[in-house]
């Protein structure tokens, strides 16, 4: 699959999953899989959905407003760059966040390697 | 008297009023103010007609300061006569009465039309306009409240007996002159301070201070723009009370939407916007126009703490974060060099790309509400509106944004493969300046190890641009329809002169995937580049408020700013207690230590008796403040 096609299949997924029920997050990532959400970092299925469930909003609605990916090295794994705004609770008003995917191919498909979150600026 | 000696400086002060004012161009002329009476309270426009009819003479500025009174200028004495031939014509059924206030050959005009003109002229008329709505603020200013109480201003006699006030909405040059006046008071919280006393441009912080209320109540109000200057003067006000007035709809609250960030207490009893919205679905839009606000009327409308929670994640917020020491050194020396480069000599990184190597850019052009509005108390907030009002025109034509962009052709075209291309591409960007060694706290880096060959590297940060870049790219025909909404062709420049002003500050995003060698170099492998609108660095700054239990060394060694890691400060958990300790349970006694100021005994007691649940753990602390003896706290 062409790799552009793939990393806007990926984060619409992702982040439709993340924003209905995101403990079901867990089948991307595997036991190498690290997450850095700010500055902590969190390495392992358990510990990253462990993470990214004891956030302290519930209801979460994300918009991407950047996306760019490229193929990267010869094992075909592809690194994608999100910029986008966080929607939380019922708050009204965005954050704004930076995300890098690394995602790994494994059999036909792919699991998330490194993924780093950052807030680039609040409301 | 306090206004001696200040003329010129309040000349330069109200440069913006002048320039705000309609009559600009008349200000060489020897203008003679007018007072007309009688005129019946017909249209302006058909007592200014009659006039040009009957004796030919236009009126400057004319407009009504009360319901009987007109004030204007004319453009010389000889007019201002010639206009006195028409005292006791009749007008509109009565008989209208004109006087000359005012056939000094300067340019005065006490109209109110021009109050902040005005305020710079040392005319004695002059003075007394400005000090009456001066006395006014005084009268109205509770310095215990720091409160403001501008409201039923149409009852405040004096203002009335000057022909100064009627309502806020028809007198619509008053307002704006109260708040330029405030904007130069020294409003002091000490009732032994002379309101009078002028000192320096210092008084906007404090009245930022010293003003934290408003009451605007009860001034028949029906629209916020007649008010849109307290947002200017007072950026960051608490609390305000629009109560009963006249306001329709959340519409009529535009003007101040979004410039009132700390906004937390709004009053709007007593308006139509309450009937008019039975099921008060305007306070979704209250939340958004004031992103702090937390009560309205009377009721909490948003969770001051959750508020705080979800801008502050429960995180030890850091600059810089590593994965280990090793990755520490590479990227940061990586980076300092790459930056290095990259603002000095661009073409020299070519060397660190291979055949391989790829880079693209992706640019979001709009910038958050937070950053686009102006704020004079702030000299860096004034500029944010120009910088991104800053067209995008050098990054439009080369930005890969998959989100935006359908095109499988624009897609692949536009992603630099190989040193030659990767050059190229970065031509087509304007020099630029990034200050990372100077100022590292507005940048945030994350590297980590990918594999065991390959690093990733994030950093995050700003740059100015200096310089158009060594080539222009040219938009590719038919590919408007890829630019987002809002985007126009003639954002590309034709020529250096007019590229020069287009230039800007912005925010950035920028991942590396490097490669090192054995010899000591690295390769890049990957290089992606995201431009954003400018939005300043307040999301990497580091907690302050963490008190250092002990030092952990190791990880502190920044390479390449060590004034800056001397900065980071760190709580760390002795080793045998961390080993117990779940991440998320790590984080969160981090955090309670943070917040509570608890030594870490009693922060572990505290979280082990709230099952580690944050909420309660506080709400025990805060609690139970009293009954923590001294020696629990830090």
């Amino acid at each position: 699959m062409d790799y552009n096609a793939l990393a806007t299949q990926f984060t619409g997924f992702y982040y439709n999953q993340f924003d209905s029920d995101r403990s079901l997050l867990g089948n991307l990532y595997r036991e190498n899989s690290m997450l850095t959400f700010e500055t902590s970092q969190n390495q392992g299925v358990a510990s990253i959905i462990e993470k990214l469930t004891s956030l302290p909003f519930t209801k979460v609605i994300h918009k991407v407003s950047t996306l760019d990916a490229q193929p990267s090295g010869e094992n075909g794994t592809i690194l994608i760059m999100v910029t986008g705004s966080l929607l939380l609770d019922e708050e009204q008003n965005p954050q704004n966040y930076s995300q890098v995917f690394h995602l790994v191919p494994e059999g036909g498909s792919y699991y998330v390697l490194n993924d780093i979150f950052r807030l680039v600026y609040g409301c | 008297m306090s206004y001696r000696g200040r003329g010129n400086q309040h000349n330069n002060n109200n440069s913006n009023y002048a320039s705000n004012s309609n009559s600009i161009g008349h200000s060489q002329l020897n203008l003679v103010l007018v007072e007309i009476r009688n005129w019946n309270n017909a249209p302006v426009d058909n007592l200014v007609s009659f006039v040009s009819r009957k004796v030919h003479i236009y009126l400057i500025n004319a407009e009504a300061v009360s319901n009987n009174v007109i004030h204007a200028n004319v453009r010389s004495n000889r007019d201002a006569e010639q206009l006195m031939t028409l005292d006791g014509a009749k007008f509109a059924g009565q008989y209208l009465k004109i006087t000359i206030l005012n056939n000094h050959n300067n340019n005065n005009r006490i109209n109110t039309n021009n109050i902040g003109n005005v305020i710079n002229n040392t005319n004695a008329a002059t003075k007394n306009t400005i000090q009456i709505l001066r006395d006014f603020l005084k009268r109205r200013y509770n310095p215990n409240e720091k409160l403001l109480d501008l409201s039923n201003m149409s009852s405040d006699q004096i203002l009335v007996s000057n022909d100064l006030y009627t309502t806020i909405s028809t007198s619509s040059k008053v307002f704006p002159a109260l708040m330029k006046i405030c904007s130069e008071e020294n409003f002091s919280s000490s009732p032994s301070t002379n309101l009078n006393n002028i000192t320096n441009n210092d008084n906007n912080d404090n009245n930022k201070n010293n003003i934290l209320s408003i009451d605007l109540s009860n001034n028949n109000l029906d629209n916020s723009l007649a008010i849109s200057t307290l947002a200017q003067t007072f950026p960051d006000l608490k609390n305000l009370s629009l109560a009963n007035n006249n306001l329709q709809s959340i519409k009529s609250l535009d003007s101040l939407k979004h410039k009132l960030n700390k906004l937390t207490l709004l009053v709007l009893t007593n308006n139509p916007i309450q009937q008019n919205d039975p099921n008060s679905l305007y306070q979704y839009d209250l939340l958004k126009m004031f992103p702090s606000l937390l009560v309205l009327n009377d009721q909490k409308i948003r969770d001051e703490s959750k508020l705080s929670q979800l801008l502050t994640f429960p995180l030890l917020k850091k600059n810089f974060f590593f994965e280990n020491p090793t990755c520490q050194s590479l990227s940061s020396n990586f980076i300092s060099n790459f930056l290095n480069f990259w603002d000095n000599n661009r073409a020299d990184l070519s060397m660190l790309y291979t055949s391989e190597s790829q880079f693209s850019l992706s640019i979001i052009s709009i910038a958050p509400h937070k950053f686009i509005q102006s704020n004079p108390t702030n000299s860096q907030s004034t500029s944010l509106k120009d910088l991104n009002n800053k067209p995008w025109g050098y990054y439009l034509p080369i930005s890969r944004n998959l989100s935006v962009i359908n095109s499988d052709y624009i897609k692949n075209s536009r992603l630099a493969k190989g040193n030659e291309q990767i050059l190229k591409l970065f031509n087509n960007l304007p020099k630029s300046k990034h200050d990372l060694i100077a100022n590292s706290q507005k940048y945030s880096i994350e590297s980590w190890n990918c594999s065991n060959t390959s690093i990733i590297v994030v950093l995050h940060g700003e740059f100015d641009e200096i310089d158009p870049p060594i080539q222009i790219a040219k938009p590719s025909t038919n590919t408007s329809s890829h630019y987002p909404k809002g985007h126009r062709r003639n954002n590309y420049y034709n020529s250096k002169e007019s590229a020069k002003t287009s230039l800007s500050k912005r925010s950035f995003d920028r991942t590396w995937l490097i490669v090192p060698n054995p010899q000591g170099s690295i390769i890049i492998a990957s290089d992606l580049l995201t431009i954003r609108p400018y939005s300043g660095f307040d999301a990497f700054q580091e907690d302050h408020s963490i008190v250092n239990l002990s030092l952990n060394s190791s990880t502190n060694n920044n390479t390449f700013n060590a004034n800056n890691s001397a900065n980071i400060p760190q709580i760390v958990i002795p080793p045998e207690i961390e080993s117990k300790l779940s991440p998320v349970k790590k984080e969160l006694l981090i955090r309670i230590i943070i917040e509570t100021k608890l030594n870490l005994e009693y922060a572990g007691m505290l979280c082990e008796n709230c099952n580690w649940d944050y909420n309660t753990a506080i709400e025990s602390f805060k609690s139970n403040r009293s009954n923590i003896p001294q020696n629990a706290f830090i």
